[in-house]
């Protein structure tokens, strides 16, 4: 109680100065959380996509059933295979069919036999990204009776490697952020150690120890941080629900079926924490420039 | 209780403050420390307060070696030690009862043992009915006189005063070394820092008078005809 007071004490006392020092764990922290709603949910919008694609194979015509049945065995031998889906020339007929169901009059006089029969092959995830997924389709190609391979992997691949980016972008930005904010606080403490200087110097010499004279700045640093890590949150909510929610239309056109979400509750926590940890390095940093002085 | 063995201190910038300083200070002794200015006796002070390690040389106050006394040691160590200065050292923005339950509040102690011990030492020095006061608002006696209970309320066993009365006129510094006359007739080692020979003549009192970090004499009451000595060539 005694600390709590003390520390309270002092923040009254800089009242302004650590205001402003919060205000930029505010804004700092804003930055970051951006970052971090921006790639959660361009990861949900992957983990989507990635789930969507698949390898389609078309077939030689004229291949007996025997041949396709020993073909579809031999695909299901090859690594990373998750499922595998024979479309037969029929069936891709009537799929053509379906998908022009309004507009039959295109239709007309076409040969639909043309189509060749498929097969749809879905990838283990793991192959989709890396070097797996191109072996396999390489393999593939080697097949016998195989005369074509669709593959979408070319542009997973470019998403995955923006989203990369932004991820070591993340990390940059917030350990440039990290430190510039523990500079801030540390400074802000620097103050508050400076208007406590005489009653500092009385308290090691009456036989405070360490401890005694840290505590109540360590727990101004960590009100700065949680603070300043809960109003940036709070913050970044109301921009959420009143911006991103609101323009819903344009992010549902270019999300697709995935629903734009707010940061899940461990990257809150994480973004807390950050704050905390980040008050807690800033009031040591000054103090043990302080106490060994 | 005090002991230096051969300590030497030096500064950064090869500015030798004490040199080669042989001491022993027994229980329940007072000593005046004399000299000019320079000559080393605050450093002596801090060198028994831990505020300064010794270059060379051992110091032991209590039987502990504090030449070698690791840092977080240190606090409890100056919890025997009280500490006395010219300026007082008093916080401007706390009472004067305040600044006495200070020095308790520091080591744990709260509650009604706080206010016993800060009321008995306040009782002591004689200011207890002006303990709702703030120090800026006692003359310079008095605020010395706060500080001295300050340093006493651990009851510690040694008490170092480093020109305690350098800022008092002639009557109340009389005064603030009766005061620390009586504390040392119960018990307590008393090292005063001076350099007002007046007031270590007025006193038969051990003497360690230092020049340029050495000590050229050490002179105790029991032997007079020192004193004598000493008054002529030093004081």
């Amino acid at each position: 109680m005694d600390f709590l007071r003390k520390a309270y004490r002092d923040i009254r006392r800089n009242i302004w100065i650590n205001g402003v020092s919060i205000g930029i764990i505010v804004f700092s922290l804003l930055i970051f959380s951006i970052f971090l709603v921006v790639l959660v949910n361009l990861n949900k919008l992957m983990v989507h996509w990635e789930g969507k694609i698949q390898v389609i194979s078309y077939l030689q015509d004229g291949l007996s059933t025997h041949e396709v049945e020993d073909l579809e065995r031999r695909i299901l031998d090859l690594k990373g295979v998750k499922s595998i889906k024979y479309v037969s020339k029929a069936d891709a007929t009537l799929l053509f069919k379906r998908f022009f169901g309004n507009q039959k009059g295109i239709l007309e006089g076409l040969d639909l036999d043309i189509l060749p029969a498929s097969f749809e092959i879905q990838l283990k995830k793991e192959f989709y990204r890396g070097r797996g997924g191109n072996e396999f389709v390489k393999k593939l190609s080697q097949l016998k009776g195989i005369t074509d391979i669709q593959y979408g992997r070319e542009w997973i691949t470019r998403l995955s490697t923006i989203v990369h980016l932004l991820r070591w972008g993340q990390w940059i930005v917030g350990g440039i952020l990290f430190l510039a904010i523990s500079f801030i606080i540390s400074n802000t403490i620097k103050l508050s150690i400076y208007s406590r200087k005489e009653e500092i110097e009385i308290m090691r010499l009456v036989g405070a120890t360490d401890g005694y004279i840290k505590i109540p700045f360590f727990i101004e640093g960590f009100f700065q941080g949680i603070s300043g890590a809960t109003l940036s949150l709070g913050l970044l909510f109301f921009l959420y629900q009143s911006f991103l929610l609101k323009s819903g239309p344009f992010i549902k056109a270019s999300l697709g079926p995935i629903t734009f979400s707010f940061l899940p509750w461990s990257s809150i926590g994480g973004v807390i924490l950050v704050g905390i940890s980040l008050g807690f390095l800033g009031s040591s940093l000054s103090l043990t420039r302080f106490l060994r002085a | 209780m005090i002991q230096f063995y051969h300590v030497s201190k030096i500064y950064s910038g090869n500015i030798h403050a004490l040199d080669d300083i042989t001491l022993q200070v027994n229980r329940g002794e007072f000593v005046f420390l004399t000299g000019p200015s320079g000559a080393g006796k605050t450093t002596l002070l801090k060198l028994i307060h831990c505020e300064e390690s010794p270059t060379q040389g051992e110091i032991l106050v209590n039987g502990i070696n504090i030449s070698r006394i690791k840092h977080s040691q240190i606090p409890y160590l100056r919890r025997n030690i009280g500490i006395v200065f010219q300026d007082f050292k008093l916080l401007k923005d706390l009472t004067v009862f305040q600044n006495v339950a200070f020095a308790l509040e520091v080591t744990g102690i709260r509650g009604k043992e706080l206010k016993r011990r800060t009321w008995k030492t306040l009782r002591m020095v004689g200011l207890l009915e002006k303990m709702d006061e703030m120090p800026l608002k006692l003359s310079g006696g008095e605020q010395q006189r706060v500080a001295i209970a300050r340093a006493l309320v651990n009851n510690p066993p040694i008490l170092l005063a480093d020109e305690p009365t350098g800022n008092l006129d002639p009557e109340i510094t009389l005064d603030i070394i009766n005061l620390m006359n009586n504390l040392n007739a119960g018990g307590t080692t008393i090292i005063v820092a001076t350099h007002n020979t007046d007031l270590v003549r007025k006193y038969s009192k051990m003497v360690v008078k230092l020049v340029k970090g050495r000590t050229v004499d050490q002179l105790h009451p029991e032997r007079p005809a020192l004193r004598t000595e000493v008054k002529a060539s030093f004081l």
